[in-house]
């Protein structure tokens, strides 16, 4: 039962790639990635089972932390593994609907919390729903378990925000709930004034009730709470929100990835 | 003295009754999907613009308009339910992306559609009968599965499904014979390869050859 489990995860895991290699439109998972060192890399994103079970077996088994990219969609064509210390952000080059642009998936410290360390958090990719000066809407996958006596476990969507100058992105919507639970305990010691109009705007108050169902619609709206904020009051400003970013700026290599040409990992920073 | 009780927990069954009897008299019940601001364009030329808190209920497969007041707030309300034969065409958009709009318009025979590209004769429009949904960026898409429809002055003269997979010959064939009078079209959709959904959405690029050759 364990092992059939974990092989479905390991597909379910897999699903977007597959069903990137499985659309015989080879524009549809055509990419164009900026790295932390501000170069350009345009492929296409390729399934590779090495890099998918990397995925499953990493810090967050549904935080998506590497990717695959091949020069050109033909198979046998070279190709790379990428992870999130390395890649700012890829773009999808075919327009959709949804984003006329071109989806953007960025690599950012997603809030992974686990016992006793509701601010832990890991750097991932997370697909970008919104963005905007103050910060951005962003969605990536988590475990969910349905509890009582058969607990099931299953992965489901979660969208979070990531506010300018905070340290990570916090979900505020898992599997259609909203919750602003994660998010409001951070704020407890990072900016406890916003905390507290967040818990005015959302919790107290007579729309209160409207304004919840309303970032239940719209995640969005709580990025227009932050910019009136800031209008008046001092926006978040977290020392750890650039803590891997001297690292990765420099273009310093990752131990566990492949890369060439980057100065080791023990090299002090300049 | 005995007394009889005629019910088991009369207190309980009362609290029950009450409950049922002023049912109907609850606040509307009625499903309200996303509620975004919009522009309604009535076939009788009026235009009823929704402002401030004044929103519509995204229309989902053939049911009336419903024109929202106090949106997101505690005296939300649906205020007006529109006939959706009497609507022209609606144009909506996201509260934190004013600058996207999309269009919905009804199809007989078929509910809300969504206008995805408007040519000179041909529209090309999908429809989903759960509706659809517009996200924080502006960008809009379907609940569900969904239809493309092909509409050539104002009938609609074809219907796809499966829009996302990919084109075959027998597709395009049947494609050309619908803008056959249009040769840089008919050219431009033989050669074309990818998913249906995109050649589909070239057909608005048609122009009819008593157009062309005025």
């Amino acid at each position: 039962m364990k092992l059939r489990t974990t092989v479905l995860t390991a597909l379910l895991l897999m699903l977007p790639a597959i069903r990137a290699v499985a659309d015989d439109d080879p524009e549809s998972y055509h990419i164009r990635a900026i790295t932390f060192t501000g170069d350009t890399i345009e492929g296409y994103l390729r399934f590779n089972l090495k890099t998918g079970l990397k995925n499953m077996f990493s810090k967050s088994g549904t935080i998506h932390q590497y990717i695959h990219v091949a020069d050109s969609p033909e198979k046998g064509s070279e190709s790379q593994r990428y992870s999130a210390s390395q890649v700012r952000e890829y773009r999808y080059l075919e327009p959709t609907e949804d984003f006329p642009e071109g989806a953007v998936v960025v690599s950012e410290r997603i809030n992974s919390p686990v016992p006793f360390k509701p601010n832990s958090n890991v750097r991932g990719f997370a697909e970008e729903l919104d963005r905007r000066d103050c910060g951005s809407i962003l969605k990536w996958n988590v475990w969910e378990s349905t509890g009582g006596r058969n607990s099931v476990s299953r992965i489901v969507p979660a969208i979070g925000v990531k506010f300018k100058g905070a340290r990570a992105a916090y979900g505020i919507k898992i599997n259609g709930r909203v919750s602003l639970a994660l998010l409001l305990n951070y704020l407890k010691k990072a900016h406890p004034e916003f905390r507290q109009k967040l818990i005015d705007y959302y919790m107290k108050g007579d729309d209160a009730k409207g304004h919840w169902n309303e970032l239940k619609d719209n995640p969005s709206t709580i990025l227009l709470v932050y910019e009136e904020f800031i209008k008046d009051h001092d926006p978040i400003s977290d020392p750890e929100e650039n803590k891997d970013l001297k690292e990765l700026t420099e273009g310093k290599k990752d131990k566990k990835n492949h890369t060439t040409e980057e100065p080791t990992p023990d090299e002090p920073a300049e | 003295m005995r007394y009889v009780y005629l019910l088991p927990f009369p207190l309980l069954v009362a609290i029950v009754t009450l409950t049922v009897i002023a049912t109907p008299f609850r606040a509307n019940a009625e499903k309200v999907l996303q509620m975004v601001p919009a522009k309604v364009f009535l076939s009788s030329d009026d235009t009823l613009c929704t402002a401030g808190a004044l929103h519509i209920g995204i229309p989902r497969g053939d049911k009336p308009l419903q024109v929202m007041e106090g949106a997101y707030t505690r005296s939300q309300r649906i205020a007006e339910h529109i006939d959706p034969a009497t609507v022209d065409s609606i144009s909506l958009w996201a509260r934190t992306a004013p600058e996207r709009k999309h269009t919905l318009r009804f199809v007989n025979g078929y509910g809300w559609c969504w206008q995805l590209d408007k040519g000179k004769a041909i529209t090309v429009l999908a429809f989903c009968k759960k509706g659809y949904r517009i996200g924080g960026n502006g960008g809009m898409g379907v609940r569900d599965k969904h239809s493309m429809l092909i509409m050539k002055n104002g009938t609609v003269i074809a219907k796809f499904d499966k829009t996302d997979k990919n084109s075959d010959d027998k597709f395009r064939k049947k494609l050309i014979t619908m803008v056959a009078d249009d040769a840089v079209l008919t050219d431009m959709i033989a050669t074309s390869r990818g998913r249906r959904d995109k050649l589909l959405r070239l057909l608005s690029l048609y122009t009819p050859a008593t157009c062309s050759s005025n």
